[in-house]
C-alpha cells in the first residue's frame, strides 16, 4: 500500500514508513536517543528528499519522545528539574556550536574536525562504556554507577562549586553550573557533529553527573522533546520541509515502538542497557571509520542534517 | 509588354491545371506522400497523472504516427534544474564531506525511451545536441566548481538519478507497427515513477531517419496535487509558521494519546480477575 507524500512530493510504501518508525521508535524508548540519527539516512535511502527525511523526522520525534517520556514520567524516570537545567545548557552549546561551525568553515577545515570529532568521541565513549558495564555485570553488581546508600554528588573541586543543588529523582547533589556547562558542551559537540547528541548526553549523564541510568534515559527524553519541538517550528518557517503526512506515519510506528522499547528497558539491568548503547554507538562509529577510509561508490551526497 | 504578360498567365494557367488534372487521376500516390511527409503526432493517456494521498504509481501510454521505416524516440523531460551536493575529497588517507558541488543544465526529469539502442540509429552528435542517452547528460551538464574528479562526479550524478527513477534509459521500451494504408503506428507503456515530484513535464517523439532527427512532437503532462495532499501542500507554503506549531501540537498529541491508551489497557488487563496486575505500574520504580 503506497501514500503520497504532500510536502516531500513522493508516492513511499506505507508499511515501509511506519516499520522504519517502529524500529527507531523503539531504540528511543530502550535507550533515550532520539533515532534521527538513523531515521534521516533510512528515509532518504526509500526515496524522501534530504530536507524533508530530516525536518519531517525532527517533528515524528516530538511524538516519539513524548510517548517515550510520558511512560518513563509514569515510572518515575524524569527529573523533571535537572532536565531543565540540561535543556538550557544544550540550548546553549548548540547556539556557540553553530558559530563555531561558521568559524570552522571560515579556516576551511570543519568537514575534517567535525568527522575526526565524531569517531574519536564515539569511539572513546562507546569503548569506555562496554568495558565498564561489562566489568559491571561480570561482578554480579546492580547497575549503580556510585555507591548506593548516599547521596551521589561532585566531589573534590566540583563539590565546592557555588550554587550547590539538590535533585532527589536523580539522588544526586550537584552545582547548577556542573549540568549546564557539561550539557553545553555536549551542545556545541552536537551541533558540530550535526546531530541532537542523544547517544552522547545520555552517558554524560550517567558517568560525569552521575545520574541512574534510568533517569538518564527519560531525562534526556524530556529534552530531546523540546529540542525537536523547536527545531520542528523552525524547519516549518524557514524551509517549508516538515512533511505532516510522513511524520505522522513515522510516529504512528515509532510512539508504539517507543513503548515497547521502554517496557523491554524495565526488563533489563542499567549495566545490560549501557552495552546495548554501547554496541550502537560502536556501530555508528565503526560505519562512519569504514565510510571515511574506503573510497566511496560516489562523490556525491545530498546535503542533510541530522538530530 | 502587354503581350508578354498575357503569356506569363497563361503558362501559370496551365500548369495550374495539370497539376490538378495529375491530383485527380493518381490520388492514392499522392496520399502516401502526404503520410511520408507528414509531422510524428503523439498523445497521452490520461493527458494528467492526479497526485492524491493513496495514489500508487500511474501507468501512462504514450501513442501516436510516425513515418513508415523511421525509428522512433520518446522523452520525457522536466525542466532543467540546479541542483547543490555535498563533495566527498581524500584529505590524506580519509574521504570526508569537503564543500558543496553545484549541477545545473540538465533536466530534473529525463526519460528516454526507445525500441533500440539510440546510437544505432543515430549520430553521436545528434544524440548529444537532443540529450538521448546518459554520454550526452554527462557532457552536457554544467559542474561549479570545477575539480579534478569532475568527470566522475558528472558520472555520479547520473548514476544517482538513475538509482533515484529521475533518469531512464529504456532502449527496449516503444514498438512500432507499420500500418497497411501507409506510415507507422508506435507505442509505449510505462510506470509513471511515483519519486517524481509534481510539476509539468513534456513528451516528445522524435522521428528518426538516416541518422538524423527528421521530425518531432510535443505534449505536455501536468502531475497535480489533488485533495488532502493539495490542502497539506498550500497550508505548509502559505502558513508556514502556524503549520509548524500545528505539526509539533499533532504529535505530541498523537505521542502523549498513544501513551494513556498503553497505560489504560494495562490498568484493564491488570484488574481481570486471575491475572496479575503490573505492581510497578504508575510508581516511581527503583531504578537499578
Amino acid at each position: 500500500m503506497d501514500i503520497f507524500l504532500p510536502v516531500a512530493g513522493v508516492t513511499i510504501n506505507l508499511f515501509l514508513l511506519v516499520g522504519a518508525g517502529g524500529m527507531v521508535g523503539f531504540l528511543s524508548g530502550l535507550l533515550g536517543v532520539g533515532g534521527g540519527f538513523l531515521l534521516t539516512p533510512i528515509l532518504m535511502m526509500i526515496g524522501v528528499p534530504p530536507t524533508v527525511a530530516a525536518a519531517s523526522d525532527t517533528n515524528a520525534i516530538v511524538a516519539t519522545s513524548s510517548s517515550g517520556m510520558a511512560a518513563h514520567f509514569r515510572l518515575g524516570n524524569v527529573d523533571l528539574k535537572l532536565g531543565s537545567v540540561l535543556l538550557l545548557g544544550g540550548l546553549t552549546g548548540a547556539a556557540i556550536g553553530v558559530q563555531v561551525i561558521r568559524v570552522l568553515r571560515a579556516l576551511g577545515n570543519a568537514d575534517f574536525v567535525i568527522t575526526v570529532t565524531y569517531i574519536v568521541v564515539l569511539g572513546s565513549l562507546g569503548t569506555y562504556m562496554l568495558i565498564e558495564s561489562w566489568q559491571g555485570l561480570r561482578r554480579g553488581a546492580m547497575a549503580s554507577t556510585a555507591p548506593s546508600g548516599r547521596r551521589r554528588g561532585g566531589a573534590g573541586l566540583f563539590g565546592r562549586l557555588p550554587l550547590q543543588m539538590q535533585f532527589p529523582r536523580s539522588g544526586v547533589q550537584h552545582s547548577i553550573f556542573l549540568p549546564f556547562v557539561l550539557c553545553a558542551m555536549v551542545g556545541v559537540l552536537a551541533a558540530i557533529m550535526g546531530v541532537g547528541g542523544g547517544f552522547i548526553m545520555v552517558p554524560m549523564m550517567v558517568y560525569l553527573l552521575r545520574m541512574p541510568m534510568h533517569v538518564a534515559i527519560g531525562t534526556d527524553l524530556f529534552q530531546i522533546l523540546f529540542t525537536c519541538a523547536g527545531l520542528t517550528i523552525m524547519q516549518a518557517a524557514t524551509n517549508h520541509t516538515v512533511d505532516v503526512v510522513l511524520a505522522l506515519i513515522i510516529a504512528a510506528g515509532s510512539t508504539i515502538g517507543a513503548q515497547i522499547g521502554a517496557r523491554v528497558g524495565r526488563l533489563l539491568r542499567g549495566d545490560q542497557l549501557k552495552i546495548v548503547l554501547a554496541i550502537i554507538v560502536l556501530i555508528v562509529m565503526a560505519k562512519m571509520t569504514i565510510g571515511v577510509i574506503m573510497t566511496p561508490d560516489s562523490l556525491l551526497s545530498y546535503a542533510a542534517k541530522g538530530h | 509588354m502587354p503581350r508578354r504578360d498575357t503569356d506569363v498567365t497563361r503558362v501559370i494557367r496551365s500548369s495550374a491545371v495539370l497539376i490538378l488534372l495529375l491530383a485527380a487521376v493518381c490520388p492514392a500516390s499522392a496520399g502516401t506522400a502526404q503520410a511520408d511527409a507528414a509531422a510524428p503526432t503523439i498523445a497521452l493517456e490520461p493527458p494528467a497523472i492526479e497526485m492524491g494521498m493513496f495514489s500508487s504509481g500511474t501507468r501512462l501510454t504514450a501513442s501516436g504516427r510516425v513515418a513508415d521505416g523511421a525509428q522512433v524516440v520518446v522523452v520525457v523531460a522536466g525542466a532543467d534544474a540546479r541542483e547543490s551536493f555535498n563533495r566527498k575529497a581524500r584529505f590524506g588517507p580519509i574521504w570526508i564531506a569537503s564543500g558543496q558541488v553545484h549541477v545545473a543544465g540538465v533536466p530534473s526529469v529525463l526519460h528516454v525511451f526507445s525500441a533500440m539502442p539510440v546510437d544505432a540509429f543515430l549520430r553521436r552528435d545528434v544524440i548529444d545536441r537532443e540529450l538521448l542517452d546518459a554520454t550526452a547528460v554527462i557532457g552536457r551538464m554544467a559542474v561549479a566548481p570545477a575539480e579534478a574528479d569532475e568527470p566522475r562526479i558528472r558520472e555520479n550524478y547520473v548514476e544517482l538519478k538513475i538509482v533515484e527513477g529521475r533518469f531512464r534509459f529504456d532502449a527496449d521500451a516503444v514498438h512500432v507497427e507499420r500500418l497497411p494504408q501507409g506510415g507507422a503506428r508506435y507505442g509505449l507503456d510505462f510506470v509513471w515513477p511515483s519519486t517524481v515530484p509534481p510539476g509539468r513535464y513534456d513528451a516528445t517523439v522524435y522521428e528518426c531517419r538516416g541518422g538524423e532527427v527528421v521530425g518531432r512532437a510535443t505534449a505536455g503532462v501536468a502531475v497535480r496535487e489533488v485533495g488532502v495532499a493539495a490542502t497539506v501542500r498550500d497550508f505548509a507554503d502559505s502558513r508556514a509558521t502556524v503549520y509548524g506549531t500545528l505539526a509539533v501540537a499533532l504529535m505530541m498529541t498523537l505521542g502523549f494519546g498513544i501513551d494513556a491508551l498503553v497505560a489504560r489497557f494495562r490498568r484493564t488487563r491488570g484488574r481481570r480477575p486471575g491475572r496479575p496486575g503490573d505492581p510497578r505500574a504508575g510508581k516511581a520504580l527503583p531504578v537499578h
